[in-house]
């Protein structure tokens, strides 16, 4: 759920690290430690790709969706209905329990 | 207090991840840029957790490519089969017919010795007891049979012979010449 909120993020056009993190911010509270494996784990898999632009006398590294990371988007919105029903089923369960 | 420049030098120590370090070194400095004082940046990161997050996904990506490897290795192998396919299916007929045919020759050899003895042995027996020139006949019939048994056995042991010797060449004169060149 995390790589498809991150992969989102990058959707929506390029980013780095601090900015990803107060992006997701509105979403769900991300700490640094728990966003740098998701982004390795997405350089890892081909979902993104990184490049490296000067910013204020340094180097910035921003991450970029590949097309790969964009297909996994797509699947993970074909696959929306299923998930949704087994949120369903839980919540109708919590309800329908004493 | 732990500054910038300490916290990033344990985490390159306790890691050796130079990603990682260069990653919190541009967190560190954006958060600074954002307001925030470098000692309030540090204090709130748990260096202990960040090592621990490391080291587990570091495993499990090169777990993840190791598999891929593994499978991106029989992918290559399926499909150097079905491009192969026109050229080794023929192959291993001609060598399944071959190994019949050796088979066969074998079988031939020992049924033609076996032959050869028999006519041989009845020649023997004809000559004695009832005709002779019938007698004549069975026994060179039988003794040209081994006689073409011993031949076929003298030819395959000269066949292998002539494989060792082709065998010897080959080992002896061509990677001799290799090892000039490459001196």
């Amino acid at each position: 759920m995390l790589d498809m909120c991150v992969l989102a993020v990058l959707n929506r056009g390029d980013s780095y690290g601090w900015q990803v993190i107060k992006d997701l911010g509105d979403v769900m509270e991300v700490s640094e430690s728990t966003l740098y494996p998701v982004l390795r784990r997405l350089e890892a898999g081909n979902s993104v790709r990184t490049y490296e632009e000067p910013h204020n006398g340094r180097l910035r590294k921003y991450f970029h969706i590949t097309n790969i990371g964009k297909q996994r988007l797509r699947d993970f919105q074909s696959e929306y209905g299923a998930i949704e029903k087994i949120y369903r089923f839980i919540l109708d369960s919590i309800r329908e329990g004493k | 207090m732990t500054t910038k420049k300490e916290f990033l030098i344990r985490l390159l120590d306790e890691t050796g991840d130079t990603h990682l370090v260069a990653y919190y070194d541009e967190l560190i400095s954006d958060r600074v840029e954002a307001g925030e004082s470098e000692s309030d940046v540090i204090k709130t990161l748990d260096i202990k957790r960040v090592v621990r997050n490391s080291e587990f996904e570091t495993a499990r990506i090169d777990l993840e490519t190791e598999t891929r490897d593994k499978r991106g290795g029989r992918g290559w192998v399926v499909l150097l089969m079905l491009f192969s396919a026109p050229v080794t299916i023929p192959l291993a007929f001609a060598l399944l017919i071959t190994l019949i045919s050796l088979f066969a020759v074998a079988i031939g050899m020992v049924g033609g010795a076996a032959g050869g003895l028999v006519m041989g042995g009845l020649g023997i027996v004809e000559m004695i007891r009832i005709s002779e020139p019938i007698g004549l006949i069975l026994l060179s019939s039988g003794l040209y049979l081994i006689g073409l048994v011993i031949i076929a056995v003298l030819g395959v042991w000269i066949g292998r012979l002539l494989i060792r010797l082709y065998g010897w060449i080959v080992v002896n004169f061509f990677r001799i010449g290799k090892n000039r060149r490459n001196a």
